[in-house]
Parts: structure tokens; sequence; C-alpha cells
């Protein structure tokens, strides 16, 4: 079952660049998306995309033009109230608290916004800065606009699961967070997922991607460019895997030209070669099953001797610079 | 409303230092603007004897007194009011767009309502608050009713105030490419004290300006001001307290009605 359903959703913005001057910039055009039920979904797509409207207009910050929007079977423009409820959201870490206030009191500030007593909304931003890690000194008595990049990021999570949400957005949650900050929040995250909770996320570092999410849906300019499994889409563009291998003896070109000739369905070849060793990375459409299978046949078959040899995957780096990079061409 | 009282009792203890200087600016004020001018003009015998020929009133020294320090009450509480919503509603939708977390977690509309309620009344307070050192001091007992009654008046006009600077400055900010619109904010208290009738009568201001003046109940609190100072205890004022019931009726629901719309135009 779908936790979150866009459905053909559109969306323009007026921009005004002067007091008369109004221009009208497609943010979305037709973007439909399913995430399920405690599954982390990525949303992808270069600067400008449209990946923040979707995260706007599914949290209901703003109203869609056209088309339909479901959270937890909430329509997001009809029952918005119903919605806020299910929904713990991160726009910009850096943005949305006030900066004399610390991290304590904005998101006691943000639990009395959001219906509950004073002494709830103390205990529970307690509790959720004690989740997110935040150390007392900065959380209780420091003010927010003397906090880092990484405070800011966990008092932003601390505020998207202050009421415990069953939906989590996050625009870019790990944006500029150092290497530990970042790896800290992912793990939460999956923490999160594991627990029964929908993850909505969106994000530029596809290594960090790649390792919190099982969907990705891909956006550029407003479109849905490509959608799925990280696995299923790697597959679907035919990526290639690549064989990096170190080769000695005579043999060492006839290994790699009896692997041309019909073992494997070669897309290039960059070779290193010497007297001594050769080093090639073979650029292949076939399975890692089949590069390992092929390689062992012709260890037996040839006088050349494997030295090292190693296959790596296509990353959603690739996929996505496939995807996109083929778009901005245009 | 528990979340704004919660963030002015922060903003409060915080900025206690700023809002003690907002106190001595503005005690400095009323007494140096207001009323050390007619001192200088001439004797106090001659100042009395020309205000009774003004407004048709006998003066006392201290009635004189306490009449000025009120009427630029007005002045402080227009001018603190204005300038805060704009800066306060620019800070929050533009630069720590605190505006999302308060759409994210309950409407704009209550939000904006609230905060000019409350942040309002609490300005209007503070703005005042000399007044009620000052009043009993001249005065007595009937200072302090004074004080009370004036709070009064001024309390509603300071909400219908608020209201209408933070759909005003809402306008400013989400529908138009201004940057700077503290700029704005600082030329409308001096727009409209011209016109409400604090420094000449509201007939003969012109106009344009006159229209602009009824934007806002401020030329029925003036009148109101004035008659609840000179004629204390006559009946004229329950007459003054009709009509003021009716003005900010009308005042408070035209800014409600406006803001439900800014909620729509924000979201969209």
């Amino acid at each position: 079952m779908a936790d979150i359903v866009v459905e053909e959703v559109r969306k323009t913005y007026v921009v005004r660049s002067g007091f008369r001057r109004t221009t009208y910039v497609e943010a979305l055009k037709e973007v439909s998306l399913r995430v399920a039920k405690g599954s982390i979904h990525a949303l992808l797509g270069p600067n400008g995309a449209g990946k923040t409207t979707l995260v706007k207009i599914i949290s209901t910050l703003v109203k869609p033009d056209s088309g339909r929007v479901l959270v937890g079977g909430f329509d997001a423009v009809e029952e918005a109230d119903k919605v806020r409820a299910l929904i713990g959201l991160v726009l910009d870490v850096s943005k949305g608290m006030y900066g004399s206030l610390t991290g304590f009191q904005n998101l006691v500030f943000y639990g009395l916004l959001k219906g509950y007593s004073y002494s709830d909304a103390r205990r529970r931003a307690r509790e959720v800065l004690e989740l997110v890690g935040l150390d007392e000194e900065s959380a209780y008595k420091k003010p927010y606009y003397s906090y880092s990049l990484g405070m800011r990021a966990r008092v932003g999570l601390a505020k998207a699961l202050f009421t415990d949400p069953d939906v989590l957005l996050l625009d870019e949650p790990t944006l500029g967070l150092d290497v530990s900050s970042s790896m800290v929040i992912r793990g939460m995250l999956v923490d999160f997922a594991r627990r029964g909770r929908t993850i909505l996320v969106t994000g530029h570092n596809m290594r960090e991607i790649e390792e919190i999410s099982s969907e990705v849906t891909i956006i550029n300019r407003g479109l849905v460019i490509a959608q799925g499994g990280i696995y299923e889409l790697k597959r679907k563009l035919g990526l290639a895997n690549v064989l990096s291998i170190k080769l000695e003896g005579a043999g060492s070109r006839e290994f790699i030209s009896r692997l041309k000739e019909g073992l494997l369905q070669i897309i290039k070849v960059e070779a290193n070669e010497n007297s001594v060793a050769s080093s090639y990375r073979v650029y292949a459409r076939n399975s890692r099953e089949e590069i390992v299978d092929a390689v062992t046949k012709l260890i037996k078959r040839t006088s050349a001797r494997v030295v090292d040899f190693s296959i790596a995957e296509p990353s959603l780096e690739d996929a996505y610079l496939a995807v996109v990079g083929d778009t901005l061409r245009r | 409303m528990k979340a704004l009282l919660y963030r002015e009792f922060v903003w409060f203890k915080r900025y206690f230092p700023d809002y003690l200087g907002m106190w001595a600016i503005q005690l400095g004020f009323s007494i140096g603007v207001v009323f050390m001018p007619a001192y200088i003009s001439g004797s106090q015998a001659y100042v009395l004897s020309r205000l009774k020929t003004l407004y048709g009133v006998e003066f006392t020294a201290g009635g004189l007194i306490a009449f000025t320090l009120t009427l630029s009450s007005l002045i402080g509480v227009v001018a603190l009011i204005v300038g805060d919503v704009f800066s306060t509603l620019y800070y929050e939708f533009r630069i720590a767009e605190t505006n999302l977390t308060v759409m994210e977690a309950s409407t704009l509309a209550d939000f904006l309502f609230y905060n000019a309620l409350g942040r309002s009344s609490l300005l209007c307070f503070f703005a005042t608050l000399y007044l009620l050192a000052l009043l009993p001091l001249i005065k007595g007992l009937e200072g302090l009713f004074l004080y009370l009654a004036v709070l009064a008046l001024l309390l509603p006009a300071s909400i219908v105030l608020g209201l209408l600077s933070s759909i005003l400055a809402l306008a400013t900010i989400t529908l138009t490419p201004v940057r700077r619109p503290w700029a704005i904010a600082n030329l409308i208290p001096p727009i409209l004290l011209a016109s409400v009738g604090l420094y000449i009568p509201v007939e003969l201001v012109p106009f344009l300006l006159r229209l602009v003046a009824y934007i806002t109940p401020l030329p029925f609190v003036v009148e109101a001001l004035q008659a609840l100072l000179l004629f204390v205890g006559q009946p004229i004022i329950l007459g003054y307290l009709t009509t003021l019931l009716v003005v900010y009726t009308l005042y408070l629901t035209v800014p409600i009605v406006l803001l439900r719309r800014a909620e729509r135009w924000v979201r969209s």
C-alpha cells in the first residue's frame, strides 16, 4: 500500500521581478509517484528540477494547480489538517527557526503551535533532542543563530520527529554537513524506516541516497524522467559493469580478444599494456556472475596469468548521469 | 496563541535591556517633544490660557502635563506597532522563513491574527507603561483610573493597527519585489499621525490624507482620548464609547476576513 500518492501534479509559479513585470515558471509539468509504506524513496534531480516544490505540495505548504496528492489516504488540499498531523518536515536545514531562541525553545514553540500543552511540549522537545543527539549546552543555552550546520540539521530533524509522524518529508537533510554528521543522520533515517515510517528524501549526494533508499524518482524541468527500484533502474538503463583486470604473460592480448569474441557484451576496453604486466578496464553489459564465469573459463584456456581482478557495479550516480546528463545536454 | 505567548516571553527575557531603552526613549520623547515646547513658548499662565482658547476647557498645570503625556503615548503606540509588525514579518518570511514552520504546523491566518492580538497588545502595554507611573503621580487615584481608561481605548486600536499592518506587510512581502520593507514601515506612522487629528483637527486634514486616516480607527481614538482627558466624568464620554464599540467591531471584522484570504495567496 502506498503512503504517498502523487498523481499528475502541475504547478506554475508567478514570479515578480518588478512592480509590473511578472513571469510564469512551470515548476511541475506533470508529476506522478508512489511511495510505499515503510520505505525510503529518493527524489532526485538537478537544481531547479521541481523537487522542493513537490515536497512543499505534499506537505500542504503550497497548493498544486491541478492533480491529486494523497498522504496516508488523505487529500493534501481538501484534508490539509489531517495530512499535517501525519507528516514531519525538513525543508532547509538552516531555515525555519527563530535565531534568537535556543534549539529547545524553538522546539517548544513548534510543539505549542501543534497544539501540545506547555509541559508536554517541553517533555517532547527534550526527548527528540536526546534522540538526535544534540549536546545539552547547545540545545538549552545557546541561541540557534550560533549553531553549526550540523547542529541545525539535528534540530531540523528533531522538529520533524516532534509529533512522532508516520511520514517524513526531508528536503536535502544532509546538505552541507560534515561526514560524521551526515552518517549519523543517514543511520537515523534507516532506523526510522525500519520502524515503519515512510520517508521521502531529496538530495544530490548519490552515494548517500543509494545507501539508504530502495526506490528513486528522477525529475528534471518538472517532469519525471526515470522511476523505480535502484537496481531495476540500472538494469533498465543497460549500464555497464566494469571489470578491472591485471594480466601477466604472453597471452594477455589473447585473453582480452577472446573476452570480446562473444563471451561478454563489451562496450569498450581501456588498456594499459607494458612488457611486464597489462591492466585493462572492460565495460560489459553482463551481470557480475556472467563476468566471473567468463574470466574463470579464460584462465583455464589462455596462457595469461591473472594477477588481480575486480568488478565494479554501476552506481546510482552513473544511472543519474545517464538519465539527467542526457536531458541536460538537450 | 500559547506558542506566541511563549515566544514573546522568551524574547522579553532575552531583549529586556532593549525594552528598557524603548521605555526611556518613549518617556523622553513624551516630555521633550510634546510638553516642553509649550512651556518654552511662554509662561505657564500664558500656555494655559492659550490651551483654554484652543480646547475650550480650563487646564491645571498637572492636567496639561497629563494631557500631553497621554496624547504622545499614541505616537509611540503607532510607531512601535507598524514598525515592529513590518520588520518581524519580513524577518519571518524572508530571512528565518519561520512562516513555513507555522504553515506546516497550523494556519497562517490564525498565527497572524494571534500575533496581531498578542504582540500588539504587549507593545501597546509597554509603550504606555510610563503613564502607569506618571499619571497617578500627577493626579493621584484619578490618574490611575485615567491610565486604565487610556489603555482600554488604545488596546483595541493597537490590535486593529497590528492586523492592518500585518496585511499590508504580507502584501508588500509576497506581492511586490520590495527588499527594504522597513522603508515603507517608517513612512506609515508619520502619514497616519499627521492625518488622524492629533496635531491638527481631522476636519482640516486634506481629503486624501483623511481617507488614509480612516482606514484605521485612529481618528475616532484621538477624539475619544481628547474627550476622556478634557471631559472626565461627563456623559459625553458614553457617546464616544458607543461609537468606538461600533467602530472597533467594524475595524476588526474587515482585517480578519482579509487575513483568511491571505492564507490562500501565500499557499498558492
